[in-house]
């Protein structure tokens, strides 16, 4: 079966189980400065790991996000089991 | 012969358990399955047994007690890692432990075969994720080692085991977030060995919501 294919204009930002898709403003941020506009709305803890289309991001503060990037919070591994 | 190894026998690993042997219930295929944990009353609500035995022995005794049993099955009464299994070239690990410097010590291991699938699943109370790797002929070739994504894993250190039910009682769990990772775990491996390896490195749930999300990159037009 064919994916989804998902239209995307800006960015979409993912944090555990929550993506949003971000407007053309975002693009040309940092990862630095998406991860503040965020924090609030998806609970985003300090320091946490990004990905940008699944490569880890090196230095959150001089990496731009481009159109069509996804950007993962990644959120810490269940411990339990 | 298959050898399908399942690394800790507790919420998640007694969830996906039956669902392994089910799918994997032929003469091919050897069950080995590990925890030295032994059933306790407080494991009643969310985990399945009908003595207070060590946890690999009375899951062995219920699968080979089935009726249409085909496979081999081993119990390793043992935390791992142990001296009664080392872990071989080919097999599966199906990793279900409480804590991370067991998934630390796993992960070490695997990433020494040539020829491994790794799947690990951890919970919260109400979230979780479960991550996957496959090596082939010495070489990472799908999903991500479990502490590449997640330092937490890699730096983990050996915590004093909990042994009472006072010093585990501030780590509840719930049967419905267990599930929910094993059966994301159990797609993962189903997905591999029909051939459709996953786009993705991992897969977090969380029961209230219901939602399960991968970290797969978006398609974009």
């Amino acid at each position: 079966m064919a994916k989804k294919k998902v239209v995307v204009e800006g960015i979409v930002a993912k944090y555990g189980v929550n993506a949003i898709k971000l407007g053309a403003s975002y693009v040309g941020k940092t990862v630095e400065e998406v991860a503040s506009l965020l924090s609030s709305v998806l609970n985003l803890p300090e320091g946490a790991i990004a990905t940008v289309n699944g490569k880890t991001v090196e230095d959150q503060s001089e990496t731009t996000l481009k159109k069509g990037n996804t950007l993962e919070f990644v959120k810490p591994a269940g411990s339990k089991g | 012969m298959t050898n399908i190894v399942v690394i800790g026998l507790g919420g998640i690993g007694g969830c996906i358990l039956p669902l392994m042997w089910k799918a994997f219930n032929n003469e091919n295929t050897h069950l080995i399955l590990i925890d030295g944990d032994s059933f306790e009353l407080r494991n009643i609500t969310r985990q399945f047994f009908n003595n207070y035995g060590p946890k690999a022995t009375e899951w062995k005794n219920f699968l080979q007690g089935q009726t249409f049993n085909k496979c081999r099955i081993t119990a390793v009464n043992a935390y791992f890692p142990t001296e009664l299994y080392e872990l071989q070239e080919g097999d599966i690990v199906v990793i279900g432990v409480d804590n991370h410097f067991a998934r630390k010590i796993i992960n070490e291991k695997c990433k020494q075969l040539n020829n491994v699938i790794v799947i690990s699943g951890g919970n919260e109370l109400i979230d979780g994720n479960a991550q996957f790797y496959i090596r082939k002929n010495g070489e990472l070739m799908a999903g991500e080692y479990l502490d590449t994504l997640h330092p937490e894993i890699g730096t983990a250190k050996k915590e004093e085991k909990k042994t009472t039910s006072c010093d585990r009682a501030e780590d509840p769990q719930y049967l419905a977030t267990n599930n929910f990772v094993a059966t994301i775990m159990f797609n993962i491996l189903f997905n591999i060995l029909n051939g459709a390896i996953p786009d993705y490195t991992e897969v977090c749930i969380d029961i209230l919501s219901n939602k399960a999300l991968t970290n797969a990159p978006e398609n974009v037009l």
